[in-house]
């Protein structure tokens, strides 16, 4: 790794450590940094409400933005090197379709049948998770049997978008015989929440994500080959049937893990990548694995703070805030590199 | 090379190549034999769709034939592992590469892949071996640069000392001369025989560039649209009419005498010419192209060149009367307007 490359990512760690204290400081009631310093070094502070509120609520929450953006730019990362296509993201085989057609059968049809919104428990509940879940990883079982018998990357994203709609158009059908309060009930999990996870949930997400990561880097080598294109990389050794395979489980897990804990975040997962080569002039993956994880808990922690609306009681829809406030970035740096179609293309 | 290896690199033993679509199958090249020698550049002709592609990707264990045997360094194709093949064939292709963001040398370190640890790590002989690929071809210099700001020609070299990183004792390339200029077409051919010359390498390379292939390769494969494939020397291919075979078309002429091929007009009148061998060539050339043909017997039009005070004269006696003029295009006026 160059100097540069090791200067970058201090300086994005150093900006991550700061945004995770303005995180947790921020909120409805604010709480000073050196008291959020000594709670997380393990002592207690007098004011016992505070101390509850960072260990309980706060922190958990910046873990799960440090995570959910981390894991998002990586599997979007993948996705677009998979495909070689900018549009790719970490949703375009059909995982978050899946996992609302998962949620949207729990609260829907389970609304149908007689439960109450109580029992299906909105707002980090295991049902929902366990029904998201359901749903991401059939359409995973149903992506990978297909990756396994076409030849070309393309077909497979082709089959993606198509399992999006097909599953997308269940949903419609299901909102359409159900009632007013369960639609709702549904919406309001699509407008995604890093706030639902207490730290029983955290003991399975923070290993699945951060096992899934590992496994990612585990692939930068054939990941870089994967850049000249299929036939060169097969000429290079690279076996492309199982490192598709992984590129596949490895994002799906990533994905599908995040949506079925927080609903289904947008923006992220495509932005991050493009966002990290265009700042860095970055193609290579060993570099940009690093940058991309960073980039994406640095934008998470700070959308989420955007989502505070610091001093108020309410909180925005998080998924609003990735792309209100993502997007026009996005817009900005692309008019003003000018090179961004060449990380695409030569 | 070392001792025991043999002398041949690759031999095609009754290849047939193709497609399968379940028991179906569609033979493009079929009951081929040849080979190549380490240290031959070995160019492959044909029209576009006649297979060289296809042929290529089967020898680059790519693709399965459809019968036959492709050997190796004498063993199977098929019977590599991926990373023993990639560390004897490397691949020079017309793909576009995905990421414009990449430096010639991460390109070129790329080739350093079926080495490398499992995190891609490159030790000393590695690094070594980069630059002697980028000395090669003459890149060093622009080694920093991002390949969506290479010039074609500078573009090819990288692809190229991608290919010679990898090391192996093959090389296959697929057009590598296309989109370049004529200086850049002369100078990647010329590096490539060079290559096969200085290191041993086997090289093959499919062309349209059939008037340098004739200049650089040792041997010429000849696809041929009734399926198959003749080998031999440019010049035996030449003598024996096999090129004439190859683009059996009336609008293409080959020009045995030069090695090229030539516009087949369709010749309305006929002239005699005399001159000196530069303004003969030259004046001809006009000739045919206005669809007069040259020929040696005397005829009613004759054109003689000699060379005046202020560069060559040109006396066109049609008929009995005599015109001057002092430039060819003087003369495509005068012989049109007859």
């Amino acid at each position: 790794m160059s100097n540069k490359t090791t200067g970058i990512i201090g300086v994005l760690l150093f900006v991550l450590v700061i945004l995770a204290i303005l995180n947790i400081s921020i909120g409805s009631v604010y709480i000073p940094v050196e008291d959020i310093l000594a709670v997380v070094s393990g002592k207690n502070i007098d004011n016992s409400g505070w101390q509850n509120i960072i260990i309980h609520f706060r922190l958990p929450k910046a873990i799960t933005a440090i995570l959910v953006g981390s894991g998002l730019g990586i599997s979007g990362l993948l996705m677009q090197t998979l495909f070689r296509n900018p549009l790719a993201g970490p949703f375009v085989l059909g995982i978050s379709s899946g996992a609302s057609l998962g949620v949207a059968v729990a609260i829907l049809a389970g609304m149908t049948m007689g439960w109450g919104l109580t029992q299906i428990g909105i707002g980090g509940s295991w049902i929902l998770t366990i029904s998201a879940s359901l749903g991401a990883f059939a359409v995973l079982f149903v992506v990978v049997m297909v990756s396994m018998r076409v030849q070309d990357s393309m077909s497979l994203l082709i089959v993606g978008l198509m399992f999006g709609s097909a599953t997308g158009a269940i949903v419609t059908v299901l909102q359409f015989f159900s009632k007013a309060e369960s639609i709702q009930a549904y919406l309001v999990w699509t407008f995604g929440s890093l706030g639902g996870l207490t730290w029983m949930e955290l003991k399975v997400f923070i290993p699945v994500i951060i096992i899934a990561l590992g496994g990612s880097f585990l692939l930068s080598k054939s990941l870089n080959a994967l850049l000249l294109g299929d036939n060169y990389a097969r000429s290079m050794g690279v076996n492309i049937k199982k490192t598709r395979f992984i590129i596949i489980f490895v994002t799906s897990l990533l994905a599908g893990t995040i949506t079925a804990f927080c609903g289904p975040i947008a923006f992220i997962g495509i932005a991050i990548p493009h966002l990290t080569r265009l700042i860095f002039n970055a193609a290579n993956h060993k570099t940009l694995f690093p940058m991309v994880i960073l980039n994406g808990a640095i934008l998470m922690l700070a959308c989420d703070i955007i989502a505070q609306v610091p001093g108020q009681e309410y909180t925005l829809p998080i998924n609003a805030v990735t792309s209100v406030f993502g997007a026009p970035i996005v817009i900005w740096l692309v008019i003003r590199r000018k090179n961004f179609s060449k990380s695409f293309a030569n | 090379m070392s001792s025991q290896k043999s002398d041949i690199a690759i031999h095609l033993d009754q290849l047939s190549v193709g497609y399968q679509k379940g028991n179906s199958k569609l033979e493009i090249l079929g009951g081929l034999n040849a080979s190549i020698k380490h240290g031959e550049l070995v160019c492959l002709i044909g029209e576009n769709g006649v297979g060289k592609s296809t042929l290529l990707r089967s020898i680059a264990g790519v693709q399965k034939p459809l019968s036959g045997q492709v050997f190796v360094d004498n063993k199977p194709v098929n019977d590599y592992t991926a990373p023993d093949l990639a560390r004897t064939i490397s691949l020079v292709l017309t793909d576009r590469i995905f990421a414009g963001n990449l430096t010639v040398k991460e390109i070129v370190a790329l080739g350093r892949h079926p080495y490398t640890n499992w995190l891609g790590k490159l030790e000393q002989k590695d690094v070594d071996k980069i630059d002697w690929a980028l000395d090669i071809t003459d890149i060093h210099k622009i080694s920093d640069r991002i390949i969506s700001e290479l010039s074609d020609g500078q573009f090819q070299k990288t692809l190229i000392a991608r290919a010679l990183a990898q090391d192996g004792d093959i090389i296959i390339l697929d057009e590598p001369t296309a989109h370049l200029d004529l200086s850049n077409k002369i100078i990647i051919l010329k590096l490539l025989k060079d290559l096969s010359n200085e290191t041993g390498k086997a090289i093959l390379i499919a062309t349209h560039e059939i008037e340098f292939s004739f200049q650089v390769a040792d041997k010429i494969w000849i696809a041929l649209k009734d399926k198959n494939l003749k080998e031999g020397t440019p010049e035996d291919l030449v003598l024996d009419g096999s090129l004439n075979q190859m683009i059996n078309h009336n609008a293409i002429n080959f020009d045995s005498d030069h090695g090229r091929f030539m516009v087949n007009y369709s010749y309305i009148k006929s002239c005699n010419l005399k001159g000196d061998k530069l303004a003969y060539y030259w004046t001809s050339n006009a000739l045919r192209r206005n669809g007069w043909e040259v020929i040696n017997e005397i005829s009613e039009t004759t054109i003689t060149i000699r060379k005046g005070k202020s560069g060559y004269e040109w006396d066109l006696t049609h008929q009995g009367n005599v015109t001057i003029v002092y430039s060819i295009e003087e003369l495509v006026n005068v012989i049109n307007n007859n």
